[in-house]
């Protein structure tokens, strides 16, 4: 049996949950590769057993590297838009809530721009697919998104799970480039916007889980895991009523069971390794790391 | 007279026994060579052996030369691997030839193991050999030549001559032919998938490396007339 102990403190929480109180939300933190991510697994996989919707962000830091095309914003001067980043999202939010999402309609009008505007009472299929056509009206289409899941939430006919990964992002520089600009800020990116009201609105029924990673800074500056160093003070100001859970390194009992199973899966092969001492000196080597024991295997 | 020579006799015998224990070059596991296996030495101690012998003679002593950094006792090491990570390396790099060689390890792993779970019957799930040391060794063994040409000059002109040689030269030799093949300039491949298909194919007696070692035993055949030349 491979389940970590944070995950299984969760969903204990998550059972006992009062859900007519407005959002709560999870913290995740703990040193580089000690298994923040699987964690997070386990629990969307037990949420999708129990019929919630998925909004997922797998990394945030993309918003801030990867460079693709920015706009402008119409209805802000000072923010920017991410056409493409925002297809992407709509296209993985179609895919995993497609059978959940089938008879839910919008309650009111949204204006895009002047010329075009979707009515009430369209399925939401229909204007998800419509910002992924128009990749021009991408951004606006994933703030409506957000608006409708919070009033069907609030109407107790869905339940909603919010995740992101590497929260600290939000508060960083980008690289993003445009002419005549010259530093663009992730405050100023419309996307992080949206999602800042999201996390600190009154919606019942809903849960959120972020993650602090240190893979976010540079390849220098990764020595530091704990949250209050990586967010700063406004991020720790913004999320301020939160439950911290830390995610630590294998433990004795651990490291053991998880070497019988790669003995049995032929990831382990050399017959020195099998023995007692040899455990130890895999043991010794890996530091109690778990990427750091998938690596030390390999040449065995 | 005789007790002169005694003494002469005991201070050289002394001094052979602490110089032959060393390590040898190609042994994990056996540290002392055969000959001290099973002995149990009356002198427990290096202290008591230089008790013994009060005033020291000089004796001839050969010059101790310190281990290399990446000789070590751990799971990880293998003497084979080794010797192709040294061979491998230019510009003595050795970091980035250790994390190429890691990455073929892994690789022939990954095979294997696919083959072992597609295979359906157990007598196929018995032929498939997922060690990858093991695939590694016999690889380098299937491409190692028997004999090798070397040129003795006779008579004012070089004739090219086969000659039995060293195990130590064989592997070198085996090695290059693996290396040789597999690292030309216009690869848009990463040199780690390229060796990986190359060690497997030679495992099973097949490829371009093994050819070589062919092409070799055949140019042997060929200057069969002058293997007298080998003795004046």
């Amino acid at each position: 049996i491979l389940i970590r102990r944070p995950a299984l403190e969760v969903m204990d929480i998550l059972k006992r949950l009062n859900y007519n109180y407005p959002l709560t939300r999870f913290l995740l933190y703990g040193e580089m590769n000690a298994g923040k991510k699987f964690t997070m697994t386990h629990i969307m996989h037990y949420c999708r057993s129990q019929n919630w919707v998925l909004l997922t962000v797998p990394w945030a830091n993309e918003w801030n590297c990867k460079r693709l095309d920015v706009s402008f914003n119409h209805h802000k001067e000072s923010l920017f838009d991410l056409p493409v980043h925002s297809k992407i999202l709509l296209e993985d939010f179609l895919l995993k809530n497609m059978s959940l999402i089938k008879e839910f309609t919008t309650s009111t009008t949204y204006e895009f721009s002047e010329h075009e505007a979707s009515e009430q009472g369209i399925p939401l299929t229909d204007l998800i697919s419509f910002g992924i056509t128009r990749m021009k009206f991408a951004n606006d289409v994933v703030g409506a998104l957000l608006k409708e899941l919070q009033i069907l939430a609030n109407n107790d006919k869905i339940k909603l799970l919010v995740t992101i990964r590497g929260i600290n992002s939000f508060w960083r520089k980008t690289g993003q480039k445009k002419e005549k600009v010259q530093e663009i800020h992730a405050q100023q990116l419309t996307l992080v916007n949206q999602f800042m009201e999201l996390l600190q609105s009154d919606t019942k029924n809903a849960v959120a889980m972020c993650s602090t990673e240190s893979w976010v800074n540079d390849v220098t500056d990764r020595k530091s895991y704990l949250p209050t160093e990586l967010m700063g003070k406004e991020g720790v100001d913004f999320l301020e009523p939160f439950l911290p859970i830390e995610v630590p390194k294998y433990g004795n009992a651990e490291l053991q069971s998880v070497m019988d199973y790669y003995i049995d899966r032929r990831w382990i092969q050399a017959p020195e390794a099998k023995t007692l001492d040899g455990r130890a000196q895999i043991k010794f080597l890996s530091g109690h790391n778990p990427y750091q024991l998938y690596r030390v295997c390999v040449p065995l | 007279m005789a007790l002169c020579k005694g003494k002469t006799i005991y201070h050289t015998l002394l001094g052979i026994y602490k110089q032959q224990i060393s390590t040898s070059y190609f042994s994990t596991n056996k540290v002392l060579s055969n000959m001290y296996k099973d002995r149990v030495p009356s002198v427990q101690s290096i202290g008591e052996l230089n008790a013994l012998c009060i005033d020291d003679k000089p004796v001839e002593k050969k010059i101790r030369i310190p281990a290399k950094s990446e000789f070590s006792s751990a799971v990880t090491y293998d003497p084979i691997v080794q010797k192709f990570i040294n061979i491998l390396m230019r510009d003595g790099k050795k970091e980035k030839t250790r994390e190429i060689i890691e990455q073929v390890l892994e690789n022939i792993k990954m095979k294997q193991i696919e083959n072992y779970h597609k295979a359906t019957t157990d007598a196929e799930k018995a032929m498939v050999v997922t060690d990858p040391l093991k695939v590694f060794h016999g690889a380098v063994e299937n491409c190692k030549p028997l004999l090798i040409l070397k040129t003795i000059v006779k008579g004012g002109s070089g004739y090219r001559v086969p000659v039995y040689c060293h195990e130590r030269r064989r592997l070198r030799v085996g090695i290059n032919f693996i290396i040789k093949t597999c690292d030309t300039r216009k690869r848009k491949v990463p040199l780690s998938t390229v060796l990986a298909t190359e060690i497997l194919q030679a495992y099973n007696n097949e490829g371009n490396a093994v050819g070589k070692k062919h092409q070799l035993h055949k140019e042997c055949e060929a200057q069969r007339a002058f293997a007298h030349y080998r003795w004046k």
